[in-house]
């Protein structure tokens, strides 16, 4: 799903038909999430799957061409993969999946065709454990990511379709570089963030980081760097008004629970590098964050954790506004230094500007 | 007809701009295409790639299988090497000689040349040089498309419709153009090629390129300043140890 919807291609266009005209439902228990009422929304899907099934039975976009006695079933993206290294003259038979539920019929009539199916599919191996079973098929080898003709796990792509169909690799102009230095994805040049990451490097230079301060030249500790709805989610934090940064409730912890969270959030919600595509914030969540978020600060919420209130410092006599400027080094130091000897929850909170959205403010 | 082109360069070099302008040519031109960008491309500073096909038929994979590649096309030299076992035997690279040195491990740039000459199907822009003298630096983007422009079967040269689409709301409020580093791009291309078809090695041919200004660069003149070059070597180490750049016709009128 992720390689398609990263995937562009021409598209023909025509007249644009009239706006559907608008039915409004009166089940109107059916948009209200209660275990009741889904008990009878799932009672309604069970009753539709016959249907559903009958329609992929029927579908002209599960296409079976009966062949030779070798078989594949190429599921959805596989299929192009498959396309990518066959010729019109293949001796395959070949069902080709892009509509579900899975149609049971046509896999039947193929799997009485062929002596042995390659199943292709991208992610899990649904279709191929369904198709063997628990116990396997009698006279018919079925081939796949469970048994190692295509790899368990990873993306599929049509090199390593072309190896599980058995066909020579094409000729290259080079053999890949084994030794190339690697580049990460960095910080923004200059981006203030640097200024809370470095401190926690001179910490615990050693351990790792997740995102952009995966780059090396940073080596940043051992504080685990995410966003804010990252994190809540991570923890599985109740938050109904998900959104960057906006927490309305930190993840659970107490003082059983040693852990340190270091937040490094920007005031412009964008995507890395200032770039557009963020949610704008709201008005009140400006009206709300706006006076703290002008300015760089590093906040510290000690204890168990509680509702997000920028205002409110967790910590008494933590400094007011700290800056976490490269002036402020040592200080800055200091303070992760003493959330790391707390035993208890703490959540660091680096809040910056964006020096790409500043850059074009001025622009 | 099929083309398999691998774009790449560093995140915020404009790859997915580089993309933008051949897949809205190559569908101006009448040809299906599809594109894919490898995840992580918003990933600046880190490595990326896009994978670009089009042809006069229906594509199948989205992604340019090993070995297919017509052309590697990439805004940074060492990220060529990332990427060219994707290459057909009989493919080319297409390349910036500008580093973008952000990795501590960084090699010699005059040995990653060398590689690049070893390989022989290539054509090396110093995009720095010439986006600079087009007067949009950012558009280093558009000098390497300018470079493969000869390479591909349609008319590149970005629309303005198009370069206003792949350009920050802040370059287009600048009123920069993309289409002088094109035109530039284009130009040095195909003189540096000029320069090697006339038998100059590729190491001696990016160092020269580099000494003639960009803005005066022609084609035409490649064969001259190779057979001039190949008749007495001194004029190269003469053009090269210059304190300033020689404008492009002087191989014709020699000082």
């Amino acid at each position: 799903m992720t390689r398609l919807a990263h995937s562009r291609s021409g598209v023909a266009t025509r007249e644009p038909r009239p706006q559907n005209a608008l039915h409004p439902t009166r089940e109107i228990r059916k948009w209200t999430l209660l275990p009741s009422n889904a008990r009878v929304q799932y009672r309604h899907l069970i009753d539709k799957q016959p249907e559903l099934l009958r329609r992929a039975e029927d579908s002209v976009h599960n296409r079976l061409n009966l062949a030779g006695r070798r078989g594949v079933i190429a599921c959805g993206i596989a299929n192009n993969y498959f396309l990518e290294n066959v010729d019109d003259g293949h001796d395959l038979s070949v069902l080709s999946l892009a509509q579900y539920p899975v149609p049971a019929g046509r896999i039947r009539r193929l799997v009485e065709h062929v002596d042995d199916l390659l199943v292709l599919e991208d992610g899990y191996p649904v279709v191929e454990n369904m198709v063997r079973g628990l116990f396997g098929l009698n006279g018919v080898r079925i081939r796949g990511r469970m048994t190692g003709e295509v790899p368990r796990t990873g993306e599929l792509n049509p090199d390593l379709v072309r190896s599980a169909l058995e066909l020579p690799p094409h000729p290259t102009a080079h053999q890949p570089s084994p030794s190339l230095a690697g580049r990460p994805p960095a910080l923004c040049k200059g981006c203030p963030h640097t200024d809370t990451f470095r401190p926690s490097t001179r910490l615990s230079p050693n351990s790792r980081t997740r995102r952009s301060s995966a780059n090396r030249l940073l080596h940043a500790g051992s504080v685990s760097a995410a966003r804010g709805d990252s994190l809540l989610r991570r923890h599985g934090g109740e938050h109904r008004h998900g959104g960057r940064g906006r927490a309305r409730r930190l993840p659970p912890g107490g003082r059983r629970h040693r852990r340190q969270h270091l937040l490094a959030r920007r005031h412009h919600a964008a995507a890395v590098g200032g770039a557009a595509g963020g949610q704008p914030q709201s008005d009140r969540a400006r009206q709300r964050h706006g006076r703290h978020d002008r300015h760089p600060a590093l906040d510290v919420d000690r204890g168990r954790p509680r509702p997000h209130h920028p205002g409110r410092r967790g910590r008494p006599g933590a400094p007011a506004d700290h800056r976490t400027t490269p002036a402020n080094h040592a200080a800055n130091v200091q303070i992760l230094r003493d959330e790391l000897a707390w035993d208890g929850t703490s959540v660091i909170i680096a809040r910056r500007t964006c020096l790409e959205a500043i850059k074009r403010k001025v622009s | 007809m099929q083309t398999n082109i691998i774009l790449a360069g560093v995140g915020g070099q404009g790859i997915l701009s580089i993309a933008y302008v051949i897949d809205n040519a190559a569908l101006d031109a009448g040809f299906h295409f599809k594109q894919a960008e490898v995840h992580g491309m918003a990933q600046r500073g880190g490595a990326v790639q896009s994978h670009l096909r089009y042809g006069d038929g229906p594509i199948h994979s989205d992604l340019v299988p090993t070995g297919r590649a017509d052309l590697v096309l990439s805004v940074e030299p060492l990220e060529v090497m990332r990427y060219w076992h994707y290459l057909s035997p009989d493919g080319w690279v297409v390349a910036s000689v500008t580093p973008y040195v952000n990795i501590p491990d960084y090699p010699e740039l005059d040995g990653l040349i060398e590689d690049l000459a070893e390989f022989g199907r290539v054509v090396l822009v110093d995009s720095n040089l010439i986006a600079r003298a087009a007067g949009n630096l950012r558009a280093q983007n558009m000098v390497v498309v300018g470079a493969a422009a000869p390479l591909l079967h349609f008319r590149t040269r970005p629309s303005r419709s198009t370069s206003r689409c792949c350009s920050p709301a802040r370059v287009r409020r600048r009123s920069t153009s993309t289409s002088a580093p094109f035109r530039l791009g284009r130009a040095a291309g195909l003189f540096f090629r000029g320069l090697v078809d006339g038998g100059i090695s590729i190491p001696d041919a990016v160092r020269l390129c580099r000494k003639i200004d960009p803005a005066t660069v022609d084609p035409a003149h490649g064969p001259a300043w190779a057979a001039a070059i190949r008749g007495d070597r001194r004029l190269l180490d003469q053009v090269l140890t210059g304190e300033s750049t020689v404008p492009c016709d002087r191989v014709a009128a020699p000082a």
